[in-house]
């Protein structure tokens, strides 16, 4: 039986406009990624991956084309629809962590949920279990400052959990961290991916990293070519 | 979470946060301060005003108006002044103040206190040369005392002989009365009083009385309530366009003050703010959470702006012989609200800004 498709990108483009010369990020991307898959999108600095990740996050949206997101066309949504989608449908990890600086771990995991209307007491006690099962249960309290890069990036992978959403976005995960951080923390996602069934989208230029996953999307001048 | 948001971020920079509310406080302090002055004599004016409704009050000359407590005049010219064409009635009074309490010395031969008549409603009226005193209806009330009672001045007893109706006027619903040239003794002013009450006879007379006095006695300064409520209006109104004056650099001085460390936070925020937006924070929460720490930092300003300028009015008030300054709860959300003002109008700009920040650019700023 086919699986049922989580993303289905037709047609799309994006062009930015910078000093009055255009850039083609993206030229005609058709793909599909299928629900529960574990994608690693590679390519060289340029060649649109970032871009891919940030219109299938919904953080941007294309120029030309559709984003068919579970069935339902985002391409066309307002700023606070897409703000929407992404805190209940989509959980990032940045190479960076953007954790909050003046926050404690636990705030920063149940930040997006709060965001979400909920209540102080739930979102902490979701946060507690989450932080506990990324084995962060010693720096609940801790502020992003006073924790290792690998301990905020388990932070992040905890936050991007917390609303329990169906795709997990990871834009070069370990892209910060030394290389036995970095199996950890891929060692991490493998496991939630595992274990949930939710769809993992990693994007990298490490190819030693992208062959850990099943498919690899391999980007160039804006177009996927494997 | 916004709130908690907001504290956490201005806790993590306590020394900006503080100096942008210290300028906030500096205004809203030179502001409450020199319209508690206005709110103070517009108090004590409203308050002489409904005494001397349609009477000639003499003080000595040289002393402005509302500093009527100090005017030190000289008892032979009540006679000067009875001879005068117009005058019904003249009534001498001496203001002291006597272990806290305000005294006030009147012509026990006169029907009339204030020159004005106001009734006994207990007991009897004093005594001339008796150490007895009458009292107002609420100083009564507030004490508990009733007729028979005594109270110690300078170490002699006076006893409360009567008990005054209600008046409606709070100086003498609140005051001490006694014979005048007893209080004369008690306080070493022989032959002195502090201002006189004029009743005309007709209330024709009264601007008449005024313009002979003023003529014919250097010594002394007549005013009708009419003449004195256009000297407190003036005053007034100088200090009005003063405390607007100042008020508006203020709000323009911490206006750009707020906005411009209100724009600086932003633009370092600017990674901050976009993960938020990643993470699923609508513009219009970014917005209002801009705005809030803007009015919060205001905000706290005011208030330790008003503190401040209660303490020193209070103080001011302490050395002066009359309290001259008033907060009141009007001055008080007077000074809130334009914080919130000053706040909602310098942050809603660097608000923007923040809200219109695309989540990409802001993930990627460094």
């Amino acid at each position: 039986m086919k699986k049922e498709n989580i993303f289905d990108l037709r047609d799309v483009s994006k062009v930015y406009c910078m000093k009055g010369v255009e850039t083609h990020a993206l030229r005609n991307v058709n793909l599909t990624i299928a629900k529960g898959e574990y994608a690693a999108i590679i390519g060289p600095s340029g060649s649109g991956k970032s871009t891919l990740m940030h219109i299938m996050g919904c953080l941007d949206t294309p120029t030309s084309g559709k984003l068919i997101l579970e069935g339902e066309d985002v391409s066309e949504m307002e700023d606070d629809e897409l703000a929407h989608v992404r805190r209940e449908r989509i959980g990032f990890v940045f190479q960076t962590y953007n954790l909050i600086p003046g926050l404690t771990a636990i705030e920063n995991v149940s930040l997006p949920m709060r965001f979400n209307g909920i209540g102080k007491g739930e979102a902490q006690k979701r946060a507690i279990e989450l932080l506990n099962k990324v084995g962060l249960s010693e720096r609940m309290h801790h502020k992003p400052s006073e924790m290792s890069g690998g301990e905020q990036q388990r932070v992040a992978i905890a936050r991007s959990l917390v609303n329990d959403p169906d795709i997990i976005m990871a834009d070069e995960p370990t892209g910060n961290l030394d290389s036995k951080t970095g199996i950890e923390i891929m060692d991490l996602i493998e496991e939630l991916h595992k274990n949930t069934g939710k769809t993992v989208i990693i994007v990298t230029h490490d190819k030693k990293l992208s062959k850990r996953a099943p498919r690899q999307i391999e980007m160039l001048d804006g177009k996927p070519v494997r | 979470m916004m709130w908690e948001m907001i504290f956490r971020e201005l806790e993590r920079h306590k020394v900006r946060t503080l100096l942008t509310a210290l300028g906030v406080m500096i205004g809203i302090m030179l502001v409450t301060s020199i319209s508690s002055f206005s709110e103070g004599i517009t108090y004590y004016v409203n308050d002489q005003l409904s005494i001397t409704s349609g009477l000639v009050t003499v003080r000595e000359a040289d002393i402005a108006q509302y500093a009527f407590m100090r005017s030190e005049i000289d008892y032979a010219l009540v006679d000067d002044i009875e001879g005068l064409a117009g005058v019904e009635l003249v009534s001498p009074l001496l203001f002291a103040t006597i272990s806290g309490e305000s005294i006030t010395g009147i012509n026990p031969n006169g029907e009339e206190i204030f020159a004005v008549n106001i009734d006994i409603d207990q007991g009897r009226e004093l005594n001339p040369g008796a150490d007895e005193i009458v009292i107002g209806h609420d100083y009564a009330e507030n004490n508990d005392y009733t007729p028979g009672d005594t109270i110690e001045f300078n170490k002699r007893e006076f006893e409360i002989v009567g008990i005054l109706e209600e008046s409606g006027d709070s100086d003498i619903d609140n005051g001490i009365h006694m014979d005048i040239e007893v209080l004369q003794e008690l306080e070493g002013k022989e032959d002195i009083i502090s201002i006189m009450m004029i009743k005309p006879s007709s209330a024709a007379d009264a601007d008449i009385i005024e313009q002979a006095i003023n003529d014919e006695f250097d010594e002394l300064s007549a005013a009708t309530d009419k003449s004195l409520a256009n000297t407190a209006n003036e005053t007034l109104d100088q200090l009005n366009m003063m405390t607007f004056a100042l008020g508006s650099i203020a709000a323009l001085v911490s206006g750009i003050v707020i906005m411009n460390v209100m724009i600086i936070s932003v633009r370092e925020r600017k990674r901050q703010i976009g993960t938020m937006k990643a993470l699923g924070a609508t513009s219009r929460y970014i917005l209002m959470s801009v705005l809030f720490e803007s009015i919060t930092i205001s905000v706290s300003g005011a208030i330790a702006g008003i503190l401040i300028s209660y303490c020193a009015v209070e103080f001011i008030n302490s050395i002066l012989l009359q309290p001259m300054a008033l907060i009141t709860p009007r001055l008080i959300a007077q000074g809130i609200l334009f914080a919130v003002f000053i706040g909602a109008v310098s942050g809603y700009v660097p608000a923007r800004q923040a809200a219109k920040l695309h989540p990409i650019e802001a993930i990627r700023y460094e």
